[in-house]
């Protein structure tokens, strides 16, 4: 007990036996394949299942991969399905990344979004894409990958992420929540919390890049808010990853007058203390909005226990969700029948291997090469998500093998839970969401926190 | 200024209130038994997850099922004693890696048994909203919660300087040997530690369960806490705590409301580190828990 130092060390050499003992185990010697095993196509999930959301995004692949196993596969060929533990760690996911593609011949790997893990990746994947060319998919949002796809395409030509970048995500999707704050609420005064973590580092800071399709620039989310919304920014402040104590945060955007927050979250921010917190503090009046975390799950009401009433999110997890396509309701369901909740990335997972069976059929063969080609070309229309101009991956411009960001489906959670989809649909009809979509949007059903309060 | 001053003078006492409900337990334990107990953590997961057991598994009244769980901390806590620590006493690293196995061992069956996605939620707020005082606005259920830390601090310290159960702890932790010769069962006073221990930190986490989120992971984030305070105050002396959780308290209300709240928890390990370098025993290290 004298001996803190040493003891701390002990319990970090204990924790790191415990979890680096689960690194996978060493090839097992190969039987020759037999001539219907060689016939698979096999697709690689790379996520953590611990996580309900990775574990979320690994099923509703399976999900994809079944559906079209029982469609009669890819070109007649089964698809195989192997899923690899990351444990979210680095040195993990590149080892489970080298077992799939090296020894069980993954054409296709998914990996989970987290930044530090595909910027491992796709360097490890440059040095083994010659002898073993496959496509990797990620929903990381850090930048970095973009550009090395850009400048060096023949190295990083395998990677896609299904999801825009920093800067295009960080303002294209807020401009939704913007929008709704300036015209519905009538907000002149905004709190920006935003997280601390590399996809968010445009939005925080600025950021310029150069690449051979020119320079791009993005401002600091507080300096557009102002010029393009006239609204004041009271107050900023930066949410550590795993941060447990927002109130001085939330009292700080209640003592600078703020008439709205918009809280620019991911998984690491956590979303239900912040709403615990939120709901009994000195800004319990003020419209506060997430971005990606758990209150992308309907479930979030439970999680908060009703503290999230008022609160309004990204929403794509009901069974009565405005459709983007036919099969939009009918993957929520499916997925809520196996006790899984959906955010966006799991509609973008899901939508991808429909995307990638395409590819392959335009090209009719396993030519990796040509695959890329079509994926970059390729008018994408069954995304259950998005419509086709925001996911395509061919952009010549900073969103090359990225999705492009826009208008998204808010809600606001209401009496009970209840979800009311709030998107103005005027956006919704600029970004080209069919008209059933639009139909079952209504930004006039938002109640302020103090109404909900009173009424539930 | 006025604002600011009222909120760092209110938020000083509702954390510091808070971290030394969250380190008591801890305390005792390091102050008792002398040992650094890498398994407390689990003890929070353990009064959260097993008064939802009881509430909606089983199908208890929700206050039995807060009673059972506290049932439930208290095994644990003895098993630990009986099977964990009595066998690696001698045995430092091994009791170490021991507990922090146990901790992980918890932690995996409750993030099998209930993911986050099953939304646990203790109803167990007793003042609803926020409570003003004067410019400043604390929630109600923090303000509840400090007290009854504050009030739990003063039953073990009537505890220990009042009852025979509690000089006998002291006397254990002061000089083990010295106990032993006069004929003390330090086995059944450890036992006796153990349980006592274990339940600040169980009523503290359905305390706050409103106010933050439950989800199989957050034994972590308490338990540092509770190393911080228990390291800066001086591992094991109860005084040291009740100042190491004021001090870290006021460093977060200050940074928060002055400065910048992403620097709060780099500000007191900062002034941890600091106070160490001087007073490596920490603020009150003594030879005995009071």
């Amino acid at each position: 007990m004298k001996k803190i130092v040493l003891l701390l060390a002990a319990s970090v050499v204990v924790s790191i036996a415990l979890f680096g003992c689960a690194q996978p185990a060493p090839p097992e010697e190969k039987t020759p394949a037999t001539p219907a095993e060689a016939e698979k196509i096999v697709v690689c999930a790379l996520f953590d299942p611990r996580i309900p959301v990775l574990k979320a995004d690994a099923e509703a692949i399976k999900m994809a991969v079944d559906e079209i196993n029982a469609q009669g596969g890819i070109l007649g060929k089964q698809v195989e399905y192997i899923h690899e533990d990351t444990q979210r760690k680095v040195d993990v996911a590149i080892s489970a990344y080298r077992s799939a593609v090296l020894e069980k011949d993954c054409k296709i790997v998914f990996l989970e979004g987290v930044s530090e893990e595909a910027l491992a990746i796709i360097e490890e994947g440059a040095r083994i894409f010659p002898t073993k060319p496959h496509i990797v998919i990620s929903s990381q949002a850090a930048v970095g990958t973009t550009f090395k796809v850009i400048e060096d395409y023949d190295k990083y030509k395998f990677y896609f992420r299904n999801l825009p970048p920093d800067p295009e995500l960080n303002y294209k999707v807020p401009k939704t929540y913007f929008e709704f704050a300036k015209n519905v609420i009538g907000a002149k005064k905004v709190a920006l919390l935003l997280e601390d973590a590399a996809w968010t580092e445009c939005a925080r800071k600025g950021c310029v890049y150069e690449s051979k399709f020119g320079k791009f620039e993005s401002k600091p989310m507080r300096e557009w808010v102002k010029e393009e919304y006239g609204m004041e920014v009271v107050y900023e402040a930066n949410i550590a990853v795993g941060e447990k104590n927002f109130l001085p945060m939330l009292e700080e955007a209640a003592r600078n007058g703020a008439e709205y927050i918009f809280v620019l979250s991911s998984w690491y921010t956590d979303t239900i203390t912040l709403s615990k917190q939120w709901a009994s503090s000195g800004a319990k009046d003020i419209p506060i909005s997430y971005f990606g975390g758990p209150n992308q799950w309907a479930v979030f009401w439970d999680l908060t226990g009703g503290a999230a009433l008022g609160t309004f999110t990204i929403m794509y997890d009901t069974e009565d969700v405005p459709p983007v396509t036919t099969k939009t309701r009918e993957v929520v369901k499916k997925l809520h029948e196996k006790k899984l909740s959906v955010d966006m990335s799991v509609h973008y997972y899901y939508s991808e291997m429909y995307r990638v069976k395409e590819a392959i059929e335009r090209v009719g063969s396993l030519d990796i090469d040509a695959i890329i080609k079509a994926m970059e070309e390729m008018e994408f229309k069954d995304h259950t998500a998005l419509t086709p101009e925001y996911n395509y991956f061919g952009y010549k411009s900073a969103l090359f093998h990225s999705y492009s960001g826009g208008p998204v489906l808010l809600a606001q959670f209401q009496c009970d839970g209840k979800l009311v989809y709030i998107t103005p649909p005027e956006l919704l009809e600029e970004a080209g969401f069919p008209e059933e979509a639009i139909s079952q949007v209504n930004p006039d059903a938002y109640k302020s926190p103090a109404e909900l309060r009173e009424m539930c | 200024m006025l604002d600011v001053a009222a909120l760092i003078f209110s938020y000083t006492f509702i954390f510091g209130s808070l971290y030394l409900g969250i380190a008591l337990g801890f305390t005792i334990i390091t102050g008792v038994l002398r040992i650094f107990h890498l398994g407390y953590g689990a003890i929070f997961l353990i009064a959260a997850y097993g008064t939802w057991m009881f509430w909606k598994d089983v199908g208890f009244g929700f206050i039995e099922s807060i009673v059972l769980s506290f049932a439930l901390v208290a095994l644990f806590s003895f098993l630990i004693y009986q099977v964990v620590i009595k066998k690696f006493w001698e045995m430092e690293d091994y009791l170490l890696a021991a507990l922090i196995a146990v901790f992980i061992i918890i932690e995996e069956l409750v993030n099998y048994a209930y993911p986050e996605i099953v939304g646990v939620y203790l109803p167990t707020t007793i003042i609803e909203g926020s409570i003003s005082i004067g410019p400043a606005s604390i929630p109600g259920q923090l303000a509840a919660t400090s007290v009854i830390a504050i009030l739990m601090v003063i039953c073990y310290l009537l505890i220990f300087t009042k009852t025979k159960t509690g000089l006998i702890m002291r006397a254990i932790s002061q000089d083990i040997f010295a106990s032993q010769l006069v004929g003390v069962n330090f086995d059944r006073m450890f036992i006796v530690a153990m349980i006592l221990a274990s339940l600040p930190p169980a009523i503290i986490m359905l305390l706050i369960a409103p106010i933050w989120a439950l989800n199989p992971f957050i034994g972590w984030p308490l338990f540092t806490y509770a190393i911080v305070v228990s390291v800066l105050g001086g591992l094991g002396n109860l005084r040291g705590t009740i100042m190491a959780s004021y001090i870290i308290g006021f460093i977060h209300a200050a940074v928060g409301f002055s400065l910048d709240p992403r620097l709060m928890l780099l500000a007191s390990l900062v002034v941890v580190v600091a106070v160490l370098v001087f007073r490596p025993e920490g603020l009150a290290r003594a030879e005995t828990i009071w």
